[in-house]
């Protein structure tokens, strides 16, 4: 599977379900890296000791368990945002692994595929970021950041008939934003592609 | 009610999240599609029963429930290992569909309060998943016979229509217009 359907896929399993706000957003891709990076280590120890067939599951099995441990930390940090995240968690939990297991290790090259894992990860959390930035803005006229009281939004004048409504923080306005992303990326790089 | 609402609410969630790796990547034909819906649907109800009793009479009282998806999952691997090895079915890819029921099972555990609820949750949500492929296949096909633009090749144009798909099972809901509401 090539690194552009990974980006594809986690962009719509990960961003699209979430909710409108960037503070949620921060908490989720924050997640996705460190499940990320840990996981992909522990694909390293799978791959040493030889576990054959029960490679994948064993691999499902830890990223579940990372995201479970996650989901505590963060309930530690702020338990209105785990309650509110809830079932997203387990979003990151298979985008998560669609980033491990689709890299593959070239012989024995560990370094390298640990680098292409934490490459694509942030490559994906800053395209997350814009992502979330522009849903909250259309949707709400604000930008919010996660604190331990739920929360902190940061009101930002709203372009009249643009933004501000509550539509755009539907999963089906998500859709259309997405869309709109992925015709704009794409026809800028085939134009630059041309010339 | 429940059912009406995770049949149009597991649409919107699990089709383009984990669904739409199946049907963008795949190439899908009947007999894989009723293989798959079938083997998919036992393994759910026979996974979702063992799941239940060991989270009601094992998570519970020890107060470990927050370990229920370990618990899921590996029910759900035993039984999926268990099933395609008695009858050879196709050789089902870990990314999509162990993730998809495994994550079917949770959420339905995590929105139901007994047993007889979480059947409901899981089958509604497998149900719509598998009755929206052929329609957003369908779609795809017919996009890709159009030859659309090259910026329009990206998914971009399965996107719109999904979005345009979910906005009208969502439009029975006119909460949205009543700002004051929020």
């Amino acid at each position: 599977m090539k690194g552009k359907n990974i980006f594809f896929i986690a962009s719509v399993s990960i961003l699209i379900p979430a909710t409108g706000r960037l503070g949620y957003g921060i908490i989720l891709l924050i997640g996705l890296i460190s499940i990320n990076c840990i996981s992909s280590l522990l694909y390293i120890v799978f791959k040493k000791c030889d576990v054959g067939s029960f490679e994948t599951p064993l691999q499902i099995f830890t990223t579940i368990a990372l995201t479970i441990i996650f989901k505590e930390c963060v309930r530690y940090y702020s338990p209105i945002l785990s309650f509110n995240l809830h079932f997203s968690f387990y979003l990151v939990c298979f985008s998560s692994f669609l980033f491990t297991s689709q890299i593959k290790i070239e012989q024995e090259a560990y370094a390298i595929y640990l680098f292409s894992v934490l490459k694509q990860s942030l490559a994906f959390s800053f395209f997350g970021l814009f992502f979330f930035s522009l849903r909250e803005y259309v949707a709400y006229a604000s930008l919010s950041l996660p604190i331990t009281q739920g929360l902190k939004i940061i009101l930002i004048p709203a372009v009249h008939l643009f933004n501000g409504s509550f539509l755009w923080s539907s999963t089906g306005f998500a859709l259309v934003l997405m869309a709109i992303i992925l015709i704009v990326v794409s026809a800028f790089q085939k134009k630059k592609a041309k010339g | 009610m429940s059912l009406l609402f995770f049949f149009l609410f597991s649409s919107a969630l699990f089709n383009y999240g984990m669904g739409l790796q199946g049907f963008l990547l795949k190439e899908y034909n009947l007999k894989t599609y009723l293989v798959c819906f079938l083997q998919v649907l036992i393994e759910l109800f026979l996974s979702l029963a063992v799941s239940w009793f060991f989270i009601r009479h094992i998570l519970l009282p020890i107060q470990l429930t927050e370990l229920f998806p370990l618990i899921v999952f590996l029910v759900f691997y035993f039984f999926h290992t268990l099933i395609s090895f008695l009858v050879e079915t196709i050789d089902l890819e870990a990314s999509n569909e162990i993730f998809l029921p495994v994550l079917i099972l949770i959420m339905s555990f995590l929105h139901s309060m007994n047993f007889s609820k979480a059947l409901i949750i899981s089958l509604a949500c497998h149900l719509s998943y598998f009755l929206a492929i052929p329609i957003l296949y369908a779609i795809r096909l017919r996009i890709d016979q159009a030859h659309p633009l090259p910026a329009f090749k990206t998914g971009a144009l399965v996107l719109i229509s999904l979005a345009v798909i979910m906005i009208s099972l969502y439009a029975f809901d006119l909460s949205v217009f009543f700002q004051g509401g929020f």
